[in-house]
């Protein structure tokens, strides 16, 4: 957007002095109108949740493809606000709803009414003043296939128009507190500085929903992870780093210890995590000095380094090194797209398979299913609006329908059919016998030409944490802060230190990596 | 119904897997189903009636010259298969006798993206299949009992119209949503208070 130097205008704005009402915004991005269009409604506080099974919610969206009519608003008042239970039509691109940090905007809003800026260690705690809790693209309740669109190889990067999106209630959830502060006492009200507003992100609750995704999408997952590792390849085999790279990484160095700094939460584990990164950085940081890094393959020493420390210390330097690279590495983003479906080859050999079995998936042969606490979870969807849930296959109903995340247990039920079958038999005619497998074969054989596609865990295991999956699939989306709050749900902040949306002008806004207020 | 491709595509899989299909065997069919009402072909309400025919007891292909014959099959079982060993090379032909659906084959075979499939009846070509392109000869091919499936390309050259949305009947949308909410799990307290996010307060 910043190289396109989009305009982005508010076109509508009917809000009540509380802040309820609708506003539309208007953007055109590579020639193609879109427009956010937006609902604020009053809500209960016992009507407050996140979970996918709530009904109404304090704000809800839709990114609409051109100029929205009176009609489209009025069709959409209708609909929108009930999110999954409405129906949409193809000009609606992405649904998506927000909840208010209640304590954060509250505050917020008060005090810029009252002449003053918030206090810097509520923004610093929260870091948003509302949160995401589903943001819905390709096709889900009647909107436009995501297919249609991505044929425009602007917007073929996967949840691209979902990112936007995002961006966009951001921008939105700015102007509200400030609306309803201004409301409250136009004459004592002074506009929430720009500098706290940079800093200010949009929150987003995740669950269960994106484990099913990942599993689901294994061309997907592969590409992701081919961009990165090529990304992080390019970098690392930089023989010799130039002056301005290595002085800027110098620079964004001096962010790191205020933004670890910054980073809350509740979940032990998680904590523990953050206390080891800020030892760690301590001592790493004495890597990044203008002498070492302009020395022959400087990148990919601090790479090997790293390995001695903390995961969450080597990501730390892979996003560092990532964010000097872009004239290097920007273009990859046109390959994260899946462009090539799992296809079966019926004419594999079975000991073919076999072989890519031993050799591709030796992770899953080592798990025994015989055990218990193996195979003691199952992965099923609710009755309940549909939620992806995780249950205790001996504790709870339902197994019978279970959906097929058990990759490494079908895996190792496939290698024992095998066994006891003609080597050169083809698979067309194992599926004759054994229909059962056809599942897995398919996504043993994308495997070998895919080899980021699958999770190298037992998902039904008993200690399966599906809030490293949900990390996972988030980080692709620049999600920072990560904050569980469960093992199967978890907050984070999109966008924060993001240029403004009237920012959007100036490529020097576009520095964003690591933000702190000092750095906004 | 109006719909959208991945719409449809969920719910293809989902009735298939709540109608007790292997999880293979519903991918196959939800990218087939959806293939075929994307050019204006009843895919799903082929899919249903499929579902409702008798199976026969499985019986091993019978070779006559060239081709594999399967004799009494249906096209989520027998097509299946007879698509994949006819993309295997194992014969030049299958012929597949008094089959349930002759269209859901054309569905299915699409899956096989790349690949040239001809669809004959009583050796006059209805139907060719290259990548995205459907080419449609013959109506009488929907009612077609025995058909047989060559990997050639073929000088048909109707092809049909893409559509973006899929306009599904209400009836069979209503029949396939029942199919796949056999795949729901009944609402429980339990079930309910292990879902993710339960006991966080939000009001925060």
């Amino acid at each position: 957007m910043i190289q396109q130097k989009t305009r982005i205008s508010c076109s509508h704005w009917e809000m009540d002095e509380k802040g309820f009402g609708n506003a539309v915004y208007q953007l055109n991005l590579f020639g193609k109108d879109l427009a956010l269009i937006a609902f604020s409604n009053h809500l209960e506080s016992s009507q407050r949740t996140d979970r996918v099974i709530a009904s109404s919610w304090d704000t809800s969206f839709a990114l609409f493809d051109g100029v929205p009519s009176i009609s489209d608003i009025e069709r959409l008042k209708t609909q929108l606000p009930f999110q999954e239970a409405g129906r949409y039509r193809n000009t609606e691109l992405v649904l998506s709803r927000a909840n208010k940090s209640v304590r954060m905007f509250e505050l917020v809003a008060q005090s810029l009414s009252e002449g003053e800026q918030p206090p810097i260690e509520l923004i610093n705690e929260i870091g948003y003043l509302m949160r995401t809790t589903a943001v819905y693209g390709n096709g889900k309740f009647g909107i436009d296939d995501r297919k249609n669109h991505c044929e425009h190889s602007d917007f073929s990067v996967p949840f691209q128009l979902e990112m936007l999106t995002v961006y966009l209630i951001r921008g939105f959830s700015l102007d509200l507190v400030n609306h309803v502060a201004k409301a409250r006492n136009p004459k004592k009200f002074v506009p929430l500085d720009k500098k706290i507003q940079r800093y200010l992100g949009i929150g987003n609750a995740t669950g269960l929903g994106m484990a099913p995704f990942l599993v689901k999408h294994p061309v997907l997952l592969n590409n992701w992870f081919q961009v990165r590792e090529t990304a992080l390849s390019r970098m690392i085999n930089l023989a010799k780093l130039s002056k301005e790279k290595a002085e800027r990484l110098i620079e964004l160095t001096f962010r790191v210890k205020a933004f670890i700094n910054s980073w809350n939460t509740d979940d032990d584990r998680q904590k523990k995590r953050i206390d080891i990164l800020k030892a760690e950085w301590v001592s790493l940081k004495n890597e990044f000095t203008l002498e070492k890094l302009l020395k022959i393959n400087s990148l990919k020493n601090i790479f090997n380094v790293s390995k001695n420390y903390s995961t969450e210390c080597q990501e730390l330097i892979v996003s560092l090194f990532l964010e000097v690279g872009g004239d290097l590495i920007d273009g990859l983003d046109l390959c994260l797209e899946s462009t090539k479906s799992p296809m079966l080859h019926p004419k594999m050999r079975v000991h073919e398979l076999a072989d890519l079995i031993k050799k591709n998936f030796s992770w899953a042969l080592k798990i025994d299913f015989s055990l218990k606490e193996n195979q003691s979870r199952f992965w099923y969807v609710s009755e309940e609006k549909l939620e992806p849930r995780l249950g205790n296959r001996y504790e709870e109903e339902g197994q019978d329908l279970e959906r097929p995340l058990d990759i490494a247990k079908r895996t190792c039920t496939l290698h024992a059919d095998l066994e006891s079958i003609d080597n050169d038999m083809i698979v067309a005619e194992f599926l004759i016998k054994y229909p059962e497998h056809r599942f897995i074969i398919r996504r043993i054989q994308t495997n070998a030409w895919a080899p980021y596609s699958e999770i190298h865990d037992n998902l039904i295991d008993e200690h399966c944490k599906p809030i490293d999956m949900l990390r996972c699939k988030l980080s692709f989306f620049g999600a920072s802060k990560f904050d569980p709050k469960s093992d199967r749900w978890v907050r984070v902040n999109l966008f924060q230190g993001a240029p403004l949306k009237n920012e959007l002008n100036d490529q020097k806004n576009d520095d964003w990596w690591m933000p702190t207020l000092e750095y906004c | 119904m109006d719909l959208s491709f991945s719409e449809l595509k969920d719910l293809i899989f989902n009735a298939s897997m709540g109608s007790n299909l292997p999880a293979g065997v519903c991918e196959d069919l939800s990218f087939g189903v959806t293939f075929l009402e994307s050019r204006s072909l009843p895919g799903g309400k082929e899919l249903l009636y499929s579902l409702k025919c008798e199976r026969y007891p499985p019986v091993s292909p019978q070779k006559n010259g060239v081709s594999l014959v399967f004799s009494n099959s249906r096209a989520i079982f027998e097509g299946l298969s007879a698509i994949d060993l006819l993309v295997s090379e194992a014969c030049k032909s299958v012929i597949l006798e008094n089959i349930d659906s002759s269209i859901l084959l054309v569905g299915l075979a699409s899956n096989y993206y790349g690949l040239s499939f001809s669809f004959y009846k009583n050796k006059e070509i209805c139907a060719a299949l290259f990548n995205d392109q459907l080419n449609w000869e013959n109506e009488n091919y929907k009612r077609s009992k025995d058909i047989e499936i060559r990997l050639n390309n073929s000088e048909l050259n109707n092809p049909l119209a893409k559509r973006s949305r899929m306009l599904l009947d209400d009836n069979v949308f209503k029949e396939l949503s029942n199919l796949a909410s056999n795949m729901l799990v009944p609402e429980s307290e339990l079930s309910r208070t292990t879902g993710a996010g339960a006991g966080n307060i939000d009001n925060d």
